[in-house]
Order: C-alpha cells, then structure tokens, then sequence
C-alpha cells in the first residue's frame, strides 16, 4: 500500500499521541481523515453516516492507541478500524430494514450551464460506482474498496477484515464477477435509454 | 482452461505470466462472454481507480476534537459513578459481613466516649485552677517591686515583643533573597 507511508514525523505524532498528547493525535486525524472519510463514505454511501462514522473511527482508534502495533503500517491499521466499524454500522442498517434507495441523494436534473453539466456527469459517474458498491455484501464491498482505492494487497486486506487469504481472493473474484456483470446489464439499459432506476431493476 | 478459469485471470491481469496473457487473449478473440466480462470490468475498474477521494467538510478535526472532550468528560463521569458505586457496595458488603460483630463494639465506644469528656472536664478544671494561681503571683510580683524596676521590664518586654513582630515579618512573610 504505497500510497501512505509513515514518516518520522508521523512516528513522533503516534508516540507523543500515546502518552496522552492530544495534540499531536489531532495531527494524525488531520492527515488522516481523508483517506479515513473516503473509505467510510464509499462502504455508507451517505455523507452525514460518513462523517459519524469517520469521527468514531479515530474515536476507537485514540482509545486503543497503546494497542497499536509500530510493526503495522499505521494507515492500514487505522483503515481496518474504519472498515470493521462500517460493516458493524451496514449490518445494523441491515437488521433494521433501512431502504437504501432513502439514503441516496436526489439526482438534480434539468442541467443548463456548462459547469452544472459537468458536476451532472460527475455525480451521474459517483452515482453509479455507488450503486455498484451498494449492491455487494459488506466485507466484499470493503475488500473492493480497499483494493481500488487504497492499492491494499491481498495480505493487507486479509489482515484489515479479519480474513484468510484464500476468503480474501475468493470474495475478490466472485464480487468481481459479480459487478462486472452488473455493470455490462446496467450500460445495456443506458445504451438503450433507460435509467438507474431501470437498470437497477433489471 | 475453461470460462472460470480465464476469468480468474482477466481480474488479475496485472499479474499475470507471459503464457497466462497469451492464452487469455487468444481466449477473449474467440470467447464473446469472456469478451463482455472483460470490457465490464475494465471499465468499472478504471472508473474505480479515477474516482476522486471524497473530503469531508472544513473543520473536521476540530469537530473531532470537540467529540473528544465530551468523551473524556462522560469517561470521567462514569468513573466517578463507578467510584461512589464501588465504595457504596463495600459498605453494604461490610455492613452485611460484620454488622453484627461492629452492634457488640458499641457499648464499649459509647463507655469511652463519657470516660473521654470526663477527662476533658476534669483537665479544664485544673486549668481554671493554674490560671488563678498565675494571677496571685503576678498581682505580688507588682506589689513588691519598686515602680521604675516595672516600667523597666515592661519598657524591654515591649521592645523584645517588637523585635519579635519585626523578624517574623522580616523573614517570615518576605523572601530571602539568595545571593
């Protein structure tokens, strides 16, 4: 995962923060709440959940700061927080029957500028990854996540959700498989003119 | 190979050996399903790696900094409550344990406690008593002496007391400066 290397600076930031520096900690969720909101924003797809769900993701990760392995690459470790804590939050969303389709923001249509043009085409383009992600189990879903946005290896997703190996390539292949196919239905509907909502359907 | 098998290697395709891209490509010009699977997914994979990081809204740390000290506020409340709980359940739990042992200790307390305010009494009487005698003494004292002997003392009595105020002020209430 090359994407966030620790530097010296950063080791300083986790020591003095363990020893009850408040301040340095609020140094690593500076630099961190990027990566931390990104990751909680694609497995809820909603901003208000991400938000909540990012700040007890360094709440966890503050509290069981002298837990933490130096070996471990802070980032993963802080990203494994966040993961395990959005699947628990999914599968409570689960449990108490909350339609998706609530949570998504309604699409503006109508578009007459150029910019206003774009920002459609942009969220049309979020709009369907989510609906993609949306469709997938919660640990597959942060398996996915964590190897497309965050170049996780397979090892690193292992670790992150709790998972052997062999689960993680398993779960990888057939989500895979799964939201490829999904999305070949899905730019079908959209060549022929229909829309989310119809190829959701299908 | 089969289908499944030339999936598991289109997913992967950046790892793959020289043989494996060869036979997978050789697979995809004839396979159509393969084909369409293959174009799905390197789609949707492009459009996954080129979407951008969502942010979160300016002050994030802040907020987060704020949902810290309410923590540790309720952190604490609920370790005072668990303190007061603790020490409220010892006394139960001693009370219950060796209530009936502490009821037979009770008379003896009270037999010390009136033996303890008789001392007290008889202690202030014999004050009473050392005061009275100190009076008599001073009162001939003053009789027999001449009058300038008295304002003698009283006069170095007075400057003794002086001295005294004025170094406990000196040295007691100022700070030494160190050299």
């Amino acid at each position: 995962m090359a994407k966030y290397q620790r530097s010296n600076e950063e080791d300083l930031w986790i020591d003095r923060a363990a020893q009850g520096d408040d301040d340095a900690f609020a140094q690593i969720v500076d630099s961190y709440q990027i990566p931390v909101y990104n990751l909680c924003y694609r497995m809820l797809g909603n901003k208000e959940e991400a938000e909540d769900a990012a700040q007890e993701t360094f709440l966890r990760a503050y509290r069981n700061l002298k837990r933490y392995d130096p070996k471990r690459k802070f980032a993963t470790w802080l990203l494994s927080i966040a993961s395990h804590y959005c699947i628990d939050r999914l599968r409570r969303r689960r449990l108490k029957l909350v339609s998706l389709d609530d949570l998504l923001p309604k699409r503006g249509r109508g578009a007459s500028t150029p910019g206003a043009e774009i920002n459609y085409l942009q969220r049309e383009h979020a709009e369907e990854i989510r609906s993609m992600l949306d469709g997938i189990g919660e640990k597959d879903r942060a398996a996915v996540i964590l190897r497309y946005w965050y170049d996780f290896s397979y090892e690193e997703i292992a670790k992150s959700l709790s998972l052997s190996l062999p689960a993680v390539k398993s779960r990888l292949h057939r989500t895979r498989r799964e939201m490829a196919n999904r999305w070949s239905v899905q730019g079908k509907a959209f060549a022929k003119g229909g829309t989310h909502d119809e190829a959701s359907a299908i | 190979m089969k289908h499944p098998q030339f999936e598991a290697l289109l997913f992967d395709k950046a790892h793959l050996e020289r043989e494996e891209r060869v036979a997978l490509e050789a697979h995809l010009r004839e396979c159509e399903h393969c084909n369409a699977v293959a174009t799905a997914w390197s789609d949707l994979e492009g459009k996954m790696r080129s979407s951008p990081q969502v942010e979160p809204a300016t002050g994030f740390t802040e907020r987060f900094c704020d949902r810290l000290v309410v923590y540790k506020r309720r952190k604490q409340e609920r370790f005072t409550l668990a303190v007061i709980l603790a020490i409220l359940s010892s006394l139960i739990i001693v009370t219950v344990l060796f209530g009936a042992e502490l009821l037979t200790f009770v008379p003896s307390a009270i037999s010390f406690m009136l033996k303890s305010i008789n001392g007290l009494v008889q202690l202030g009487g014999l004050l009473t008593i050392l005061g009275d005698f100190a009076l008599v003494l001073i009162e001939g004292i003053t009789q027999s002496l001449p009058a300038g002997l008295l304002l003698a003392i009283s006069v170095a009595a007075s400057g003794l007391a002086l001295f005294w105020v004025f170094s406990i002020y000196k040295f007691g209430f100022k700070t030494i400066r160190r050299e």
